[in-house]
């Protein structure tokens, strides 16, 4: 009888390992969320650093032949290395400081995607 | 104990995992840092590039006696941040590495060299810039097209684009640079006494960003 007893007292109940597995689950999926949001963040950086290559380049491009006015030239991601790029030009008025207006202003939107990130770029261009 | 065992083993598995995904986002960062900062400092030195430099392209043997293709900036004063060279030129290098991979390397190689000391300046590592990079490919823009050649005294192409492929970066990876184009100089028109008196307009020194 005392035997028994001292055998009952020694070992864990039933609920004292549902405790235990249940907090321990709770880390788990703690750590698996913050491992799960790094690496989200990583993608995010590796898409934005690239989007933001390929908006320099195309800027770069455009300014030795940049796309007829009013025609968007669209390179599809996959024939870009992955990357969407819309390139328009259209007619920007503007004057000067004696108010006549400049011959040959185009502004140039650049609009790079690639996954979720997307990231734009505008100037204007002097094409007499 | 079955239970315990199941934990423990999972708990190694959680963490080998978790430490095994850091390392791999840490070296893409790494990679991803390293080529950006080598492409901006490529885009400023050919932003910057004074109206007397020259670009041209060859393919010359390294030591191992592996093709190395070198960019050379010719009659520049000061890119990439580096001082004047009094006229010399910088080149772009691919170096080969032991690993198969190549490394974009910078070498200085100031105007007065006799062809030996022409030939061991540019056979020296140089500044390494970006390491394990493969197939680096250099192609230039000039009337409508790009071409692949461009040997030293062609004038100066509009753009300058360089395609690689790299360990860490599944796609591959393509810049393109634009260089400043030349504008001939302005025909001597005849100045007033008035306009002659006043100081010549000089350029502006500072570099673009």
């Amino acid at each position: 009888m005392m035997r028994s007893k001292q055998l009952r007292c020694a070992g864990f109940t039933l609920f004292e390992v549902l405790i235990a597995l249940a907090v321990f689950m709770l880390a788990v999926t703690g750590l698996a969320l913050a491992l799960d949001t790094a690496l989200r963040a990583a993608l995010e950086v590796r898409e934005r650093s690239f989007c933001r290559a390929e908006l320099e380049s195309r800027l770069a491009y455009c300014q030795a032949n940049p796309p007829q006015p009013g025609t968007p030239r669209i390179l599809e991601a996959a024939q870009n290395h992955g990357v969407r790029v819309e390139e328009t030009l259209a007619p920007y008025s503007a004057k000067n400081r004696s108010g006549v207006d400049v011959v040959g202003l185009q502004k140039l939107t650049i609009i790079a995607t690639l996954g979720s990130q997307s990231d734009r770029a505008e100037i204007l261009l002097n094409l007499p | 104990m079955g239970i315990l065992a199941l934990l423990a083993a999972s708990v190694y598995a959680i963490t080998s995992a978790s430490i095994g995904a850091s390392r791999t986002a840490m070296e893409q960062q790494l990679t991803l840092r390293r080529l950006d900062a080598f492409l901006r400092v490529t885009r400023s030195a050919f932003l910057n590039l004074p109206s007397q430099g020259t670009v041209s392209l060859d393919l010359a043997r390294g030591k191992g006696g592996e093709p190395e293709a070198r960019l050379t900036l010719g009659t520049v004063q000061g890119l990439f941040g580096m001082p004047s060279l009094g006229g010399g030129a910088l080149v772009l290098a691919a170096k080969p590495r032991s690993d198969g991979t190549r490394t974009m390397c910078m070498i200085r190689v100031p105007s007065s060299l006799n062809d030996r000391e022409l030939e061991a300046a540019l056979s020296s590592p140089g500044t390494p810039l970006l390491p394990k990079v493969r197939k680096p490919r250099w192609s230039f823009f000039q009337d409508g097209a790009w071409k692949e050649e461009w040997p030293k005294g062609s004038p100066r192409p509009a753009l300058v684009r360089l395609q690689l492929e790299m360990e860490e970066i599944a796609s591959p990876v393509e810049a393109i640079f634009f260089l400043p184009p030349v504008v001939p100089p302005a025909p001597p028109s005849a100045a007033t006494p008035s306009q002659s008196a006043a100081p010549s307009p000089t350029p502006d020194p500072s570099p673009r960003p």
